[in-house]
């Protein structure tokens, strides 16, 4: 967490002599290395949006398409074009909301639990959802929802049904992720507090500050940095369902109609349309898209901190 | 210190040639010089495989003078990791294909992944060429070019589609199930709606019929409705039989909303599951026995052949759990699915195409070579009881029913299938010899030969598909009421360009019939 002390002192420019940053250089390669192999050397693949894309031909022998655009086209024609945008979106702002605030929360809380066994009871409980892959907990819904033999149902004793009624799965995908979330950032958190010097503390103690007046006025100010370095990470992906883990959108509802309205993101509607199509074109024409718009929000949120906050800001 | 540093950019170098070595290395030639066909199909692990490979390859080594390397891939990715293998360019000879279930023979045939084998069969396959009725060869073309070797059956080629009910209730409540037989779908629906209502009050932790999110009595089976699809099965444009020049919406009939209203009828009955809508796996359910009726494409039916063992149990029943009586309702019809519905295609890009032919006349023509390869050892693997009733043996060799993509099970001698060496297994032979004959009196579907290119209308295709996943389901099940849902379903897929769909097949369609 060095890196984000740096803004509390003073940031000289000054040049430095290629021979005392070669090793850092060394030590960047294998991380270069892999950057360049798995995405900038794909990335002629970019052309395939604007192709009639023939795996025989391959990328640049294949023919463009005509008019050049026409890839695009599906997307935007669909009826549900508003409507999965919007979940995307909402669902999106509102797990990255959610599970920043608890994380965070958990966090602090964790931090000032002091009993050994208990820390480590509690922090692992929360973190087993994170190791869960998503078809586990289709089957873990399920179990808890299905109509007749669900142990839900058995509860109320009422027959709901929860795979046809989209309203309930407004809360279910959030909370789902959250669930499965929330481990893995508040171990994240519980890092970037234990790097807080304890010297702020001590001395906000002896002037008498409360518990709440230390989290508010110590704590959350020197995790911004954190938060602010994950979030903008995050704006990146808003065009991408459940903030590029779309899996649970596919998996959770069970691929039931009724709830499409509901818990379709773009990325589940575009496999579920042309995984049978088998089209190349016109599914790198979507990612292209959400990947430019991702871009465009990292561009321009980071611009916005620079503004308010330039020591916050990612680059 | 320099040279310190220059050791770890050689070691980091170095690690990097390595990784990007890994990726280079091609799949080796079989061993000496006979080569080696790789051959591609669905299946699930199959148990001692080598013993059973290394004796077939002896045959095939001996005969063709090559060595077959059969790779199974489990189904449920199977359709996946071939189209990927075949846009990738992995090396591959040959491949079980079909129309259905994500394969897409056409689209890869049109696409140029299989090899053209319209001169090459009958050169090097001309048994199997000759075996196989014209009109199934006629199925596989595209621009009159073959590219996939046909698998032809022992359970025939044509159609014919109807039902299946349980015989110990239909005693019971006395439901004259055989006058079902001939009766347009509709109208034998009507007939078994008293029935049901009768058998559930006896058995009341029964379902009446079968519904589920994955199959609708009416999307998936044209047949049924006196309808055959025009390219692929869920994209909107189907033909009527009594009007084979005209491409309809298949939902926007008369026919989908009178099944719908049933549905929803017996939804509110409580024939069906409540949550048929979202059930993805029904076997449960037809393993306990469950169902009152269902649907069912086998044939001879129980009217005219007593004693087809398939038609005396209901589905993964046994003949003791669920007695069975099956009716059939459609006309017979070789449709133009069928002949792409099992084959065999050739990699264009293989360098053997050749060789690979001629690995297909010999599977489809050594019965010995492919009774070894799909039944395993007589004695090891399989055993005859004393009544004559054959039996697998337990933990050994078994190819899971999947002889069908190797190759034609069809025979009219009867010596490319296990039967049991008793009067069962002779009503089997019989049952069969019905059907092959069938076969060669069944009507032909008006659209065989025909080939829908998809390609102009892909957008409105991918946006109906969406559409037609979400509200077909929750229709046929009978969980919406079709009085306000079939409107607003129909509004949505012509806002999705339904009707560019419907217009661009009626064009080809016109087209080809012209060129004819």
């Amino acid at each position: 967490m060095s890196r984000f002390k740096k803004n509390q002192g003073q940031m000289v420019k000054r040049k430095v002599p290629f021979k005392r940053q070669f090793p850092f250089y060394v030590m960047m390669m294998p991380g270069l290395f892999f950057i360049t192999l798995l995405f900038y050397l794909p990335m002629p693949g970019i052309l395939i949006a604007f192709k009639n894309f023939n795996p025989i031909d391959g990328i640049f022998g294949s023919e463009w398409m005509d008019p050049l655009f026409k890839n695009f086209e599906f997307f935007f024609k669909s009826d549900t074009a508003k409507t999965i945008t919007f979940n995307t979106l909402l669902y999106n702002v509102l797990e990255a909301v959610l599970v920043t605030v608890i994380a965070i929360a958990l966090s602090i809380m964790l931090n000032e639990l002091k009993g050994k066994v208990s820390t480590t009871v509690y922090k692992g409980a929360i973190l087993l959802p994170t190791f869960l892959s998503w078809i586990v907990i289709q089957y873990i819904l399920f179990s808890l929802l299905s109509i007749d033999k669900g142990i839900f149902n058995n509860l109320i004793g009422r027959e709901v049904q929860w795979y046809s009624e989209p309203f309930y799965w407004r809360i279910i995908m959030p909370l789902a992720y959250v669930w499965k979330n929330v481990g893995y950032y508040s171990v994240l958190y519980v890092a970037a507090i234990a790097g807080i010097n304890t010297d702020y503390y001590e001395a906000a103690q002896l002037d008498g500050a409360t518990k709440w007046q230390q989290i508010r006025h110590i704590t959350l100010p020197l995790i911004k940095p954190t938060v602010i370095v994950l979030s903008l990470l995050w704006v990146g992906k808003l065009f991408s369902g459940g903030l590029g883990d779309w899996n649970a959108f596919y998996t959770l509802p069970n691929n039931a109609g009724a709830l499409y309205g509901a818990t379709d993101v773009i990325d589940t509607y575009v496999y579920r349309s042309l995984r049978t199509l088998g089209d190349y074109g016109m599914t790198a024409a979507v990612g292209l898209y959400q990947s430019l718009v991702g871009l465009i929000l990292v561009f321009g949120s980071n611009h916005v901190i620079k503004k308010i906050d330039p020591d916050s800001a990612l680059f | 210190m320099k040279k310190r540093w220059l050791a770890l950019l050689l070691a980091a170098a170095m690690v990097g040639g390595t990784l990007t070595g890994c990726g280079s290395s091609k799949e080796s030639k079989g061993k000496d010089d006979t080569v080696e066909l790789s051959f591609y199909m669905m299946n699930s692990p199959v148990q001692d495989q080598d013993r059973i490979m290394e004796k077939a390859n002896e045959i095939i080594e001996e005969k063709i003078g090559a060595h077959m390397k059969l790779v199974n891939v489990d189904s449920a990715t199977y359709a996946e990791k071939m189209n990927l293998m075949i846009n990738s360019g992995d090396p591959w000879d040959l491949c079980f294909t079909a129309s259905w279930g994500g394969i897409n023979f056409y689209e890869n045939a049109q696409k140029g992944a299989y090899a053209d084998l319209t001169e090459l069969l009958p050169k090097y396959a001309p048994e199997t060429y000759k075996r196989i009725p014209e009109g199934l060869w006629d199925g596989v073309k595209i621009d009159d070019k073959i590219y996939a070797s046909v698998n032809y059956q022992q359970w025939g080629a044509a159609s014919r589609s109807g039902f299946r009910l349980r015989k110990d209730i239909a005693d019971e409540v006395g439901f004259d199930w055989a006058s079902l037989k001939g009766m347009p779908t509709l109208d034998a629906l009507k007939e078994m709606d008293d029935f049901i209502g009768k058998a559930l009050e006896l058995h009341p932790e029964m379902i009446g019929w079968e519904t589920s999110a994955i199959k609708s009595f009416y999307a998936n089976e044209p047949l049924s409705w006196d309808m055959e699809e025009v390219g692929d099965i869920l994209t909107p444009g189907w033909i009527r039989y009594t009007d084979p020049d005209t491409v309809i919406n298949q939902f926007e009939t008369e026919e989908f909303k009178a099944y719908c209203e049933i549905m929803r009828d017996w939804y509110n009955k409580g024939y069906v599951r409540k949550d048929g809508a979202t059930v993805q796996d029904t076997s449960p359910d037809r393993k306990a026995a469950k169902f009152i009726a269902e649907s069912t494409t086998g044939w001879p039916d129980s009217v005219d052949f007593e004693g087809n063992a398939d038609m005396e149990r209901m589905s993964m029943c046994t003949k003791e759990t669920a007695p069975a009586v099956g009716v059939s309702n459609t006309r017979t019809v070789i449709k133009a699915g069928a002949g792409p519905n099992a084959a065999v295609a050739v990699n264009a890009q293989s360098e053997n195409i050749e060789k690979a032919v001629e690995l297909i006349e010999l599977l489809n023509t050594d019965d010995e070579l492919f009774m070894l390869i799909t039944q395993g050892e007589e004695g090891v693997d399989h055993t005859y009881a004393d009544d004559g009733t054959y039996s697998f043996v337990d933990g050994k060799y078994n190819f899971n029913y999947n002889e069908w993509q190797l190759g034609q099970s069809y025979s009219p001698d009867f010596t490319r299938a296990l039967y049991d060496r008793n009067e069962a297994g002779d009503k089997q032979k019989e049952s069969q010899t019905m059907v092959y004959e069938a076969d060669k009196t069944a009507e032909v579907s008006p659209l065989t030969g025909f080939v829908f290119d998809a390609t102009p209308v892909k957008t409105q295709i991918a946006n109906c598909s969406s559409i037609i996943d979400e509200m077909v389901p929750a229709l046929s099940s009978g969980s919406v009421d079709p009085e306000t849902t079939i409107p607003e379903f129909i509004d949505r897929l012509k806002t999705a360009g339904v009707d560019d769909i419907i217009k661009e097949k009626q064009t080809q369609l016109d087209e080809w019939k012209a060129a004819k």
